[in-house]
C-alpha cells in the first residue's frame, strides 16, 4: 500500500514540475520600457511596455480594419499602426484581445495602445485617453441577403445583435424598441447568429457590415445609422507623451499623402477632407 | 490593491445592478434545473440500456458506452456550439423542434438545456453504474432466486437501492452542472455570468461578476454541506449495519 501511494505521489510531483517548466518557457517578455529616442523623426522620450516596441492590442478579426492570421495580420489599423510605428522608430507588435475588455486591458497597462476601430466616447475617456480621430465611420443595419426587413423602423419587438462593448451594442440598447438584444463576444459570431435565423439584424459599425456584404453575400447592409462617430487610437491614462508622439506621426501622415494612400486601398475611395484636417499633431 | 476593490467590490455599483444580475441568475437556475431534471432521467436510461444481459442486446450496450464515451470527452462548450450551429440548417427537423420556442424560451435556451442534459447525462450513467455496481451481488441472487425478471429485478431490487447510494456524487454533479450553465452564453443566452460582462462592458468594472459569484455560492454552499450530511448519513448506516 505504501509503494504505492509513494509512486503516485512521484508522478504527481513529475507531472506538477513539468507543466511548471512549460509555464516557464512560454513567452517573457515583460522588461521594462526604457525610454528611447530610437532615432526616430522626432526624438521623444516615451515608455513602451518593451524597449523599441510597440505593443498594440486589436480584436481580431474585424474586416477591413484588422484581420488575418498571426503574424501576418493585415487590415486599415494594421496599415496605420505600421505607418505611425515606422516614424516613431519603433517595431510593431500586435496582441489579439477580445473587445469587450480591452480598455480595461490598455489601462491596466497590458498594450502600449489600442487600433481596434475604436470609437471615441466621453464613457471611454473616462478610463482611457484618445488620439486625434482617424476615421469617421457609422452604424448600419445588416440583415441576412433574403431578408424584408428595410430600416431601423423594422425592428421594432424583433430579437437583434450587437457585439458586446461596442457603440453599435449601445446604440441597439438605447435607441431600438427591440424585443431583445443579444451580444456576442466577436462580431463574427453576430454574422453567424444572423445566418442561423436567431436574429433579425445586427446593429453593426458600417465599413464592417458593407464589406462583409461585398464579400460574402450572404448579408446585406439596408441602412445607414448616422452617428458620426470617430475612430481613434486608445491609450492609459499615464501614456500622454507616447499619445503626443503618436498624434505627431498621425498628423504627418495625414499631411504627406500616406493616409489617402491607405485609404484609397481598403475603402477605394477618396479620404473625408474632415479627417486629413482634424488633430493638431499635438 | 486599491483598484482591485475598486474594480472588483464597488458595493453601489452591485446595488445598483443587483435586480438585473439576479434575473440573469434566474436563468441561470432554469437552466440548471431543466438540463438536470432530463439528465437524471436521460443518465439513467443509458446505464440501464448498458445493463441489458444476453449477446443480442450487445449492439445496444456498446451504443451505449460509446455515447458515454463521446459526451464525457468532448467538452460542454463544443457541444453547445455544434448543436446551436447545426440545428438551424436541419431540413428534415420540424420547425417546432429545430427552433423551439416553448414556455417563451427561446431557441438559444433550449439548445443550451439540450447540450447540458446530453453531456451531464452521460456523467449520471455513470455515476448510477457505480450505484448499481455497488449493490451487493447477493440482492441480485436474490432476486434471480425468487424468479424475477432482469426487469423486474432491476426496477424492485438493484435501482431503488443504487439511486440512495449515489446521491452525494448527484448532488455534486449537480453543483458542477449549475456551474457550467454559464457556458452557454457564448450562443447568446444571458445568464448571470453574461450579465456581468454585459454590465462590465458598460461601466468598465466587474463588480457585477463578484455580485454573479457571491449569487452562486448562496446556491451552492448549502448544496455543498447537504452533500456531506448524506455522506456522513451513509457512513453511519454503514457502520451500524456492519457485524
Amino acid at each position: 500500500m505504501r509503494e504505492k501511494r509513494r509512486s503516485l505521489l512521484v508522478v504527481a510531483l513529475l507531472a506538477l514540475v513539468c507543466a511548471l517548466a512549460l509555464a516557464a518557457c512560454g513567452d517573457d517578455d515583460d522588461d521594462d520600457g526604457a525610454t528611447q529616442t530610437n532615432g526616430a523623426t522626432q526624438a521623444q522620450q516615451f515608455d513602451t511596455i518593451e524597449a523599441g516596441v510597440l505593443t498594440v492590442g486589436s480584436d481580431i478579426p474585424y474586416e477591413p480594419f484588422e484581420f488575418g492570421r498571426e503574424p501576418d495580420y493585415e487590415g486599415f489599423d494594421i496599415d496605420m499602426v505600421n505607418a505611425i510605428a515606422e516614424r516613431l522608430g519603433l517595431e510593431v507588435k500586435i496582441v489579439k484581445t477580445p473587445f469587450d475588455t480591452i480598455f480595461r486591458n490598455l489601462a491596466q497597462g497590458r498594450f502600449d495602445m489600442v487600433a481596434s476601430a475604436t470609437t471615441i466616447t466621453e464613457e471611454r475617456k473616462r478610463t482611457v485617453d484618445f488620439s486625434d480621430p482617424y476615421f469617421n465611420a457609422d452604424q448600419s443595419v445588416v440583415v441576412p441577403a433574403d431578408s424584408d426587413i428595410q430600416s431601423v423602423a423594422d425592428l421594432e419587438g424583433e430579437v437583434i445583435g450587437a457585439q458586446l462593448g461596442t457603440t453599435g451594442a449601445e446604440y441597439a440598447q438605447n435607441e431600438i424598441d427591440a424585443a431583445d438584444v443579444r451580444t456576442y463576444d466577436v462580431v463574427d459570431d453576430a454574422f453567424q447568429a444572423l445566418q442561423a435565423g436567431q436574429i433579425v439584424a445586427a446593429i453593426i459599425d458600417f465599413p464592417v457590415a458593407k464589406r462583409a456584404e461585398v464579400e460574402t453575400g450572404d448579408v446585406k447592409v439596408v441602412e445607414t445609422i448616422q452617428t458620426d462617430e470617430q475612430y481613434g487610437f486608445a491609450f492609459a491614462k499615464e501614456s500622454t507623451a507616447l499619445r503626443d508622439a503618436v498624434n505627431r506621426a498621425l498628423a504627418e501622415i495625414k499631411q504627406d499623402g500616406t493616409y489617402e494612400e491607405i485609404f484609397r486601398k481598403w475603402f477605394e475611395a477618396d479620404p473625408p477632407a474632415e479627417i486629413l484636417q482634424s488633430g493638431s499633431g499635438g | 490593491m486599491d483598484v482591485f476593490f475598486e474594480q472588483y467590490f464597488d458595493i453601489s455599483l452591485m446595488r445598483e445592478n443587483f435586480g438585473i444580475v439576479l434575473e440573469g441568475f434566474w436563468e441561470t437556475v432554469q437552466l440548471a434545473l431543466i438540463s438536470a431534471a432530463i439528465a437524471l432521467v436521460w443518465g439513467l436510461v443509458l446505464a440501464l440500456i448498458r445493463q441489458l444481459p444476453g449477446k443480442g442486446t450487445a449492439p445496444a450496450r456498446w451504443l451505449a458506452i460509446a455515447y458515454i464515451d463521446a459526451f464525457r470527452g468532448i467538452p460542454l462548450l463544443l457541444v453547445v456550439l455544434i448543436i446551436s450551429g447545426s440545428f438551424p440548417f436541419l431540413d428534415f427537423l420540424p420547425e417546432w423542434l429545430r427552433a423551439p420556442t416553448w414556455f417563451g424560451k427561446p431557441d438559444i435556451f433550449w439548445y443550451g438545456v439540450l447540450a447540458i442534459a446530453l453531456t451531464y447525462g452521460a456523467y449520471y450513467a455513470e455515476v448510477y453504474r457505480a450505484g448499481i455496481e455497488a449493490v451487493p451481488h447477493g440482492q441480485r441472487e436474490a432476486a434471480r432466486s425468487l424468479g424475477m425478471s432482469h426487469a423486474a429485478e432491476m426496477r424492485h431490487v438493484i435501482v431503488p437501492q443504487a439511486v440512495r447510494k449515489v446521491i452525494p456524487p448527484m448532488l455534486n454533479d449537480f453543483i458542477a452542472l449549475m456551474k457550467d450553465t454559464s457556458l452557454v452564453q457564448v450562443i447568446g443566452v444571458v445568464e448571470v455570468v453574461k450579465v456581468g460582462r454585459e454590465i462590465q462592458a458598460d461601466t468598465f468594472n466587474s463588480s457585477a461578476l463578484t455580485l454573479g459569484a457571491i449569487l452562486f455560492l448562496v446556491v451552492t454552499i448549502p448544496l455543498a454541506r447537504i452533500v456531506d450530511r448524506q455522506i456522513n448519513r451513509q457512513q453511519l448506516r454503514l457502520q451500524r449495519a456492519a457485524p
